[in-house]
């Protein structure tokens, strides 16, 4: 396959992918499932509350004393430093490991940057209200979207969207759960971005599809090969746009860990990070056979094309016969609405664009 | 290329440009989160620690989040820890802002207004409120316009009673004709469920009305003369020393509440009569805080279930408070209102003051004995904010316990400019090697995507730091790679053009016709992944509290730009570059593919 700022379309058979991902998408939704089930999130001190220790030491000791101190007792401590109106400076830890033997070394560590650590409890920042209001709006906005999707695309299309969004989402908390990776505040913020993006990106692929079912000459091959078609036409697109999103998102990944070993920088990074990649990935692999398959329970029998290894269009196994010339085998299109048109014919010749604006305009 | 897509690009970046140069010539930057400069910690301690319940804590810590959202999208902290709160505010200079929003945390109680006295509060050390108080609102409780129609108007007399209070808005002595003496019980209840006209600003318009305000002078000279016997020096009050004025205040204030043996009592005591402060600083005479029976429920913040900002027939700004249904709610409430709109013993001015932190938030007049708990109106010479903020304190003024304000600490960053800056310098990577991508792959192309990222991040800038300025908008690291995002979906929108153009090339059509025809499928597209992702904004930014409201805020006003930048700036870029001698005859400068022997198509 070519790529680059001169190649073409791409003429892909897409059927053969999609076996793959749909599997492989299916085992990491039951898996991700699986351990959000049984293993749960490990969720951060925003959310569970923990431990608070405060010791006072001398005004030139920085977060990053408090930091060194602490790194090796717990992984999760969040510092910082505390000056009250008589100009007593604190350094501040907070951390979700609250075990005695724990807390022991905590103070201990503590007591050799300053004075004696006070111990104190704090409760979750992050009440449970902020997510029960936060479950409301999603569940609105599931609501909303898959209506509008519904008005402007389809309503197979409103379906297939919500299904890659909840692949994405799941799976991207499965990784999560999978890896005890702590979720944050900072977490949860990247999951809506990644629920926003997700559906964005399907959105531009679907509205290729709607585009070329506009397309008299394209769409009577039927559905599967109307969204291969449309697949191929929009990976440049998806490539590029994941390079433009990605990588921003990947240089912070790489310069977080260099340059601060892991922070929050870090666990924003790495769930937008996963997020991103999986949300064009759905939209292609997921997204996309799941309308072909909705869209073939209405299809004859004989003309399902998903599920089987029959020639997309009847051109490609008569390639010779199509090479005798694009004007004849586009009229004959007109004329008899015979599936002779290959898409190197289509590719050549010019849409009848007006016929296709009609629906919209 | 139309004269109308010039006149849009050209006015975007002009606007760009302007935003920027705004920006740092005001001196406007983003406010940062907690998390990336720490803030001001206060703690809160419930004031009897000891029957005070987890429960009521943790309601409390909702309260309190509320009314810091209700402020503005600062992203607050607040956490219970302990017995005690913890809130954690944004911005090492946002103290005051803290210790106010603390302030507010009393319970809200209503006490009927005995007497004004007038009188300044002498605050030790604080200014002396020696403006004459014309400014002063007053404010009438009445059912909403709509039980107007039920009013016969036969009796204007008795309409005139509250409505007094209209002209004297912009007359020093209001606050003594406020003290309006009693409409004979009799007429007054007689009148009160024909519905009384509600808003005294609907006065002007109504000739019946302005009868009876020609008639009411005759009764407020009386309460002139007595006011100004009890308070002879009170409207020198330029000229007193704050002796005078203590003495001032134990004197007249005592006998403006018709009892010499009064001393000024300090604190809110619910069963005391008490002399607090209203807005402007001037004494009040008020009663004990109602209730039905001697044991019976306190008349306070927790009969209210809500209350909204409107806007009345002729556009004065109101209050409509909800208030809870049942015994301790709207008929607690109707208690006091039958006994001030009957102006008896107990409530002689007919006005019910609401007290929050011990001063008076607002002393409407009564204008009728029985609401149903939905139609409520306060109406007065509101401006829109003071509604707003009245509305805020009545809403969120009920905590479920009173709490008083530990030390105030800066609290550093817990994230630290060091990530912060890590942060920056990665996003400026990445964006640097999308940037060199885009010009890879789409040549020239590459530069209008470069352009319209450069002029989105101007205006987001622009728009964040105002934001952050007046409202005080917090930028955390979440927001900061929210941004990031947002200009990686901006560039989509270029992307998904970009290639249509491509493909609409391919197909055999000249470049310009290629760029206008790709741009109707382009735009399109951009739309409707654009709504999906406003929608998602909406939502989550009215249905949500704390960070998501933030994160809302910032993928909203990304997105808001992604089209704007698409609408006017995308198309007439590309086509004033594809006119370039070099683009024109090699096509290829602009990204499109080396094209075989079709046909041009000229359409």
């Amino acid at each position: 396959m070519k790529f680059g700022p001169n190649a073409t379309v791409t003429t892909m058979d897409f059927r053969s992918k999609w076996r793959i991902s749909i599997r492989v998408s299916a085992i990491l939704f039951a898996l991700s499932v699986g351990l959000l089930l049984f293993r749960g999130l490990n969720l951060g001190i925003e959310f569970e509350g923990g431990g608070v220790w405060e010791v006072p030491v001398a005004d030139d000791v920085s977060v990053a004393d408090g930091r060194d101190a602490v790194s090796g007792i717990v992984d999760d401590a969040r510092v910082q430093t505390v000056e009250n109106n008589d100009g007593q400076k604190f350094v501040r830890v907070q951390s979700k490991q609250t075990d005695d033997a724990i807390s022991a070394e905590l103070v201990a560590a503590l007591d050799e940057i300053g004075g004696t650590p006070e111990v104190s409890k704090v409760e979750a920042s992050w009440g449970q209200r902020i997510t029960s209001k936060a479950i409301e709006a999603l569940a609105a906005f599931f609501v909303v979207v898959a209506l509008y999707l519904a008005w402007r695309l389809e309503w197979h299309m409103a379906l297939g969207g919500l299904i890659a969004v909840a692949h994405d989402l799941l799976i991207t908390a499965g990784i999560y759960a999978a890896f005890g990776f702590q979720v944050s505040p900072a977490t949860v913020i990247a999951l809506l971005t990644i629920l926003g993006y997700s559906l964005y990106d399907t959105v531009v692929v679907y509205d290729k599809v709607l585009e070329n079912q506009e397309d008299p000459e394209v769409n009577f091959q039927g559905p599967t090969a109307v969204i291969n078609q449309s697949m191929n036409e929009v990976l440049a697109r998806s490539v590029n746009t994941t390079i433009t999103t990605v990588m921003p998102v990947l240089s912070m990944l790489v310069v977080g860990v260099i340059l601060l070993g892991g922070s929050a920088l870090f666990d924003f990074a790495l769930a937008l990070f996963i997020g991103l990649l999986l949300g064009t990935y759905s939209s292609i692999f997921v997204a996309a056979p799941t309308l072909a398959w909705f869209k073939e329970r209405d299809v004859d029998p004989s003309d399902k094309l998903l599920f089987t290894d029959k020639p997309l269009n009847s051109a490609d196994a008569k390639k010779a016969e199509v090479n005798t010339g694009v004007k004849k085998s586009a009229s004959r299109v007109d004329e008899t609405k015979t599936k002779t048109v290959s898409q190197t014919a289509n590719r050549t010749q010019p849409k009848p664009r007006k016929q296709r604006r009609k629906k919209r305009s | 290329m139309k004269v109308g897509q010039i006149v849009s690009a050209v006015t975007i970046v002009f606007l760009s440009i302007a935003g920027g140069i705004y920006t740092s010539v005001s001196g406007n930057e983003p406010n940062l989160g907690i998390d990336l400069q720490g803030g001001v910690s206060v703690v809160l301690v419930p004031t009897n620690s000891d029957d005070v319940s987890t429960e009521e804590l943790d309601q409390a810590v909702e309260i309190i989040r509320s009314r810091v959202d209700g402020l503005g999208v600062a992203e607050p902290e607040i956490a219970r820890q302990g017995d005690t709160i913890s809130v954690i505010l944004p911005g090492a200079d946002q103290q005051q802002q803290a210790v106010d929003v603390i302030g507010q945390t009393a319970e809200l109680r209503f006490r009927p207004v005995l007497a004004d006295t007038g009188v300044p509060a002498f605050t030790p050390g604080g200014p002396l409120p020696t403006t004459p108080p014309a400014d002063r609102p007053t404010t009438t409780v009445a059912p909403p316009p709509a039980a107007e129609e039920l009013s016969d108007g036969e009796e204007p007399e008795d309409d005139g009673a509250p409505e007094t209070t209209v002209p004297e808005t912009t007359v020093p002595e209001d606050e003594e004709e406020e003290a309006t003496p009693p409409v004979a019980d009799g007429e007054a209840a007689a009148n009160t469920d024909t519905g009384i006209r509600p808003a005294v600003f609907r006065q002007a318009a109504d000739p019946l009305e302005e009868e009876a305000s020609e008639e009411e002078p005759a009764e407020t000279t009386v309460a002139e003369e007595d006011a100004s016997e009890e308070e002879p020096d009170e409207e020198a009050g330029v000229e007193l020393t704050p002796e005078d004025i203590a003495a001032l205040q134990a004197q007249s204030s005592a006998a403006a509440c018709g009892s010499p043996s009064l001393t000024l009592a300090d604190g809110d005591n619910p069963e005391d009569v008490v002399f607090l402060p209203d807005s402007n600083g001037l004494l009040v005479c008020l009663g004990p805080v109602y209730q039905s029976s001697d044991d019976g429920p306190l008349l306070t913040g927790n009969a209210l279930e809500t209350a909204q900002v409107g806007q009345s027939v002729n556009g004065a700004w109101t209050v409509n408070p909800t208030f809870k249904p049942g015994a301790s709610g709207i008929d607690l409430f109707n208690g006091a209102a039958a006994a001030c709109n009957g102006q008896s013993p107990i409530c002689p001015t007919g006005r019910l003051a609401a007290v929050l932190d011990q001063e008076v938030i607002s002393a409407p007049s009564i204008n009728a004995s029985s609401f149903s708990r939905e139609r409520v109106e306060i109406s007065g010479t509101f401006t829109q904010e003071e509604a707003e903020s009245l509305a805020l304190q009545l809403r969120f003024g009920a905590l479920p316990v009173e709490l008083e304000t530990g030390p105030v600490r800066q609290i550093s960053a817990s994230t630290g400019d060091d990530v912060l800056e890590a942060g920056v310098l990665a996003g400026m990577i990445g964006l640097g090697i999308v940037a060199i991508y885009l010009v890879f792959y789409y040549r020239l192309a590459g530069l209008v995507a470069i352009g319209g990222l450069l002029l989105s991040g101007l205006l987001l800038w622009t728009i964040i730091a105002f934001i952050g300025e007046k409202v005080g908008l917090a930028l955390t690291l979440s927001g900061v790679v929210g941004l990031i995002v947002a200009i990686g979906v901006s560039a989509d929108s270029n992307i998904v053009y970009f290639e249509n153009v491509k493909d609409s090339y391919s197909q055999g059509r000249r470049v310009p016709t290629a760029i206008e025809r790709a741009y109707r499928n382009a735009i399109s597209t951009i739309v409707k992944a654009d709504t999906v992702s406003l929608i998602a904004a909406v939502l989550l930014y009215f249905l949500t509290i704390g960070q998501v409201k933030g994160f809302a805020l910032f993928l909203g006003l990304g997105t808001l730009l992604d089209l704007v930048i698409s609408w006017m700036f995308m198309r007439p870029a590309l086509a004033a570059l594809s006119r370039l001698g070099a683009a024109q005859k090699n096509p290829r400068l602009l990204g499109l593919p080396a094209r075989g022997k079709v046909d041009e198509i000229r359409s």
